[in-house]
């Protein structure tokens, strides 16, 4: 179990596995049969049948034979050449015979250079002038727009101020209002409690004074029943009048 | 035993010289040149001497130009691997592992490159064409305890290529081998 687990031996099942399946292809047989065939070189002390075998293709071969068919084709090149070259002509007549050619040919590339130099100098122009526009302009804005905050903020600082001071004049009247009223309205409080009292107290008086009167009215009514209704040999009782509210209150 | 008709050897020995080549180099076209040079070879030894062992002697020859391919991979920095020629017949038929494997045979191949040539030479007779301690001893021409320290080294460093363990199971067997 532990060989199961040893990659070693895990990787050489795999190499036996994937060579286990292979045939060797007939071609590469007969073309190694061939090559034995073609290097044969029989010895005196072998066997009749057996193949020979000659020495290696070196492998500087294809690379000298690569040499030699460069050299070659160089040198048909150059014979090429030389053989194909055309004879010198005179200069002034070389020179008179381009020259209208050579002159139409550059007249439209010069007139498109010129075209071209122009158009890249008004182009510079116009962005310098663009940028120093563009830079007075951006300043010129700046300085407008501070000076436009400034009176903006000046003039809302005087209308803030302005508000405050009618909101405060404002606070103060209602504030004087509702003080007004709220004495106004302690003032009948204390005039209804005192209103009050004195109709309590007088009802009181009044009460006590008919109390007083009825009691009095009762115990006199008791006491002529009572002598009335005394029997014989029984004295009348000696009753004294009982003083008046009025009578007791006299000084 | 003198070679007599290398007609039938290829026919005989060709297989197993195509696997031996197939599996380290994993390409079919330089295995192909791998199984003419290996050929060409045994007929050049065998004109200059007795072959004894013809199967041991192709073996060890395609082996030795299979690494030499390999290793030439390696400093060309450029793995031909081919891209179905990697799919294994076993019946392992979760992608998933068949895919561990491959890569797993991969890395081991470009391990095998990057070995000694004695060492990689021992473990590929040695674990690929299941040749004993003295076959191997008798190819390569070396003791068969140079064959075991060979062996040895060369399994540690692919383990540490691999990133793997050893285990005593394969040291048992190599006692037993050898």
């Amino acid at each position: 179990m532990k060989k199961h687990h040893d990659r070693l031996f895990q990787a050489l099942a795999g190499l036996k596995r994937e060579g286990a399946s292979q045939t060797v292809p007939e071609e590469v047989v007969e073309e190694t049969l061939r090559q034995m065939a073609d290097r044969k070189e029989p010895r005196a002390d072998s066997c009749p049948r057996l193949l020979p075998v000659r020495r290696h293709s070196s492998a500087r071969r294809p690379l000298v034979r690569l040499a030699a068919a460069a050299a070659i084709f160089v040198l048909l090149g150059y014979l090429a050449g030389r053989l194909s070259a055309p004879k010198p002509q005179n200069p002034d007549q070389l020179r008179a015979a381009l020259a209208p050619a050579v002159a139409a040919a550059l007249e439209p590339a010069l007139r498109e250079r010129v075209v071209e130099d122009l158009r890249q100098e008004y182009q510079l122009a116009l962005a310098a002038v663009y940028v120093r526009v563009k830079e007075e302009l951006t300043a010129q804005y700046r300085d407008d727009l501070n000076r436009f905050a400034l009176g903006t903020l000046a003039a809302s600082n005087a209308v803030t101020n302005e508000l405050l001071t009618q909101l405060v004049q404002e606070l103060d009247t209602a504030k004087t209002q509702d003080l007004r009223r709220i004495t106004r309205a302690l003032y009948e409080i204390e005039m209804n409690r005192v209103q009050d009292k004195t109709q309590l107290a007088s009802g009181l008086q009044t009460l006590a004074s008919r109390t007083e009167n009825e009691l009095s009215r009762t115990r006199q009514e008791f006491a002529q029943l009572v002598l009335h209704a005394r029997p014989q040999g029984f004295e009348r009782p000696t009753t004294e009048p009982i003083p008046t509210h009025q009578e007791r209150n006299k000084p | 035993m003198q070679v007599q008709d290398w007609q039938t050897i290829v026919s005989e020995h060709g297989p197993l010289v195509w696997r031996t080549a197939y599996r380290l180099l994993a390409h079919h076209a330089d295995t192909a040149d791998c199984f003419q040079e290996t050929f060409l070879a045994a007929v050049q030894i065998a004109q200059r001497q007795r072959v004894r062992n013809v199967s041991g002697l192709l073996v060890h020859l395609a082996t030795t130009r299979a690494i030499d391919r390999l290793r030439q991979r390696g400093r060309q920095e450029h793995c031909r691997t081919e891209a179905g020629a990697c799919r294994t017949t076993g019946q392992n038929h979760d992608p998933a592992a068949e895919a561990q494997a491959q890569e797993l045979a991969g890395r081991l191949r470009e391990a095998i490159g990057r070995l000694p040539e004695q060492e990689a030479k021992v473990f590929c007779l040695r674990y690929l064409n299941e040749m004993s301690y003295r076959q191997i001893a008798r190819e390569l021409k070396i003791g068969i305890s140079a064959v075991g320290v060979a062996l040895y080294r060369a399994k540690v460093r692919l383990r540490e290529a691999l990133d793997a363990t050893p285990t005593e199971e394969d040291e048992v067997q190599d006692e037993e081998a050898s």
